[in-house]
């Protein structure tokens, strides 16, 4: 901290210094709400910022509701890579159903209601493609999966979102 | 069959509902660990300084490229061996006189 505070001049501040000043508590939060670690919630703060530091050209301004958005789910899927591996668990479906963020949607859009009842890998994928613009390549180096991985993800992710949308009568 | 265009706009939507329910952060910030302060540092300098961390990243390299080399002419070349030994001995006793 006293290194950042050395370099502090608005000059001499990067994008990336930016982004961990403003956003590194909001991580913090998201990734101990899923982990109940602190150690782990750290690390996998620390391990997002990895990432964000590979996409980093990609990403535009610090200060917007789209970045947040950004860096809470590859926080998210970066906690939820670190809880996999500490459990050694084989039941991956079963975390991604259960784990991450939830939030009930209440608006005349179904379809939103939809994706936010997917599991979490199904939605961080359509919402890195279709709100965040990231192609299927840069989704995967996001989501640190395979292209080929990555391109099944979507298809799985946009047929369970059909499945969901007739049980709920939308389509 | 759900389109691109209504995907976009639902995306949109059903981001906003998801960050809208991150609960709002107290006063109470986490003291981050000195372990993890320690690596983010390190992170910062990278990405604050991309041309010196090639840069160090370059010259760590030489030097591991001379030293593996370096032992590699030793181990096999005992006229190279010899020659070093001799060095080495002569700087010592300069260094002692």
């Amino acid at each position: 901290m006293i290194y950042l505070h050395m370099i502090d001049t608005p000059e001499k501040r990067t994008k990336f210094e930016c982004l961990y000043k403003e956003y590194m508590n909001l991580m913090f939060h998201v990734a101990n709400k899923i982990l109940n670690e602190t150690s782990d919630a750290e690390d996998a703060v620390h391990q997002a910022f990895v990432k964000v530091a590979e996409i980093i050209d990609k990403i535009q301004e610090p200060d917007c509701p789209k970045t947040q958005g950004l860096l809470v789910t590859i926080v998210e899927n970066k906690a939820i890579d670190l809880y996999r591996k500490k459990q050694k668990c084989h039941k991956v479906e079963y975390i991604e159903e259960t784990m991450g963020l939830t939030a009930e949607y209440k608006g005349d859009n179904g379809l939103a209601g939809c994706i936010l009842r997917l599991p979490v890998r199904y939605r961080e994928m359509i919402l890195l493609k279709y709100y965040y613009g990231y192609t299927t390549k840069e989704a995967a180096k996001i989501m640190g999966i395979s292209e080929s991985n990555a391109s099944k993800l979507d298809q799985r992710a946009k047929k369970r979102l059909e499945e969901l949308c007739r049980e709920e009568g939308i389509m | 069959m759900i389109t691109d265009e209504i995907l976009w706009k639902a995306a949109e939507d059903a981001e906003a509902v998801l960050l809208e329910k991150i609960e709002p952060l107290g006063k109470d910030r986490h003291r981050f660990s000195d372990r993890f302060e320690r690596k983010m540092k390190r992170l910062v300098w990278k990405e604050s300084h991309p041309g010196l961390y090639r840069l160090r990243k370059v010259t760590v390299g030489i030097l591991l490229l001379l030293l593996v080399g370096g032992s590699t002419v030793l181990t096999f070349d005992s006229a190279a061996r010899g020659a070093f030994i001799r060095y080495s001995q002569e700087y010592i006793r300069f260094l002692d006189w």
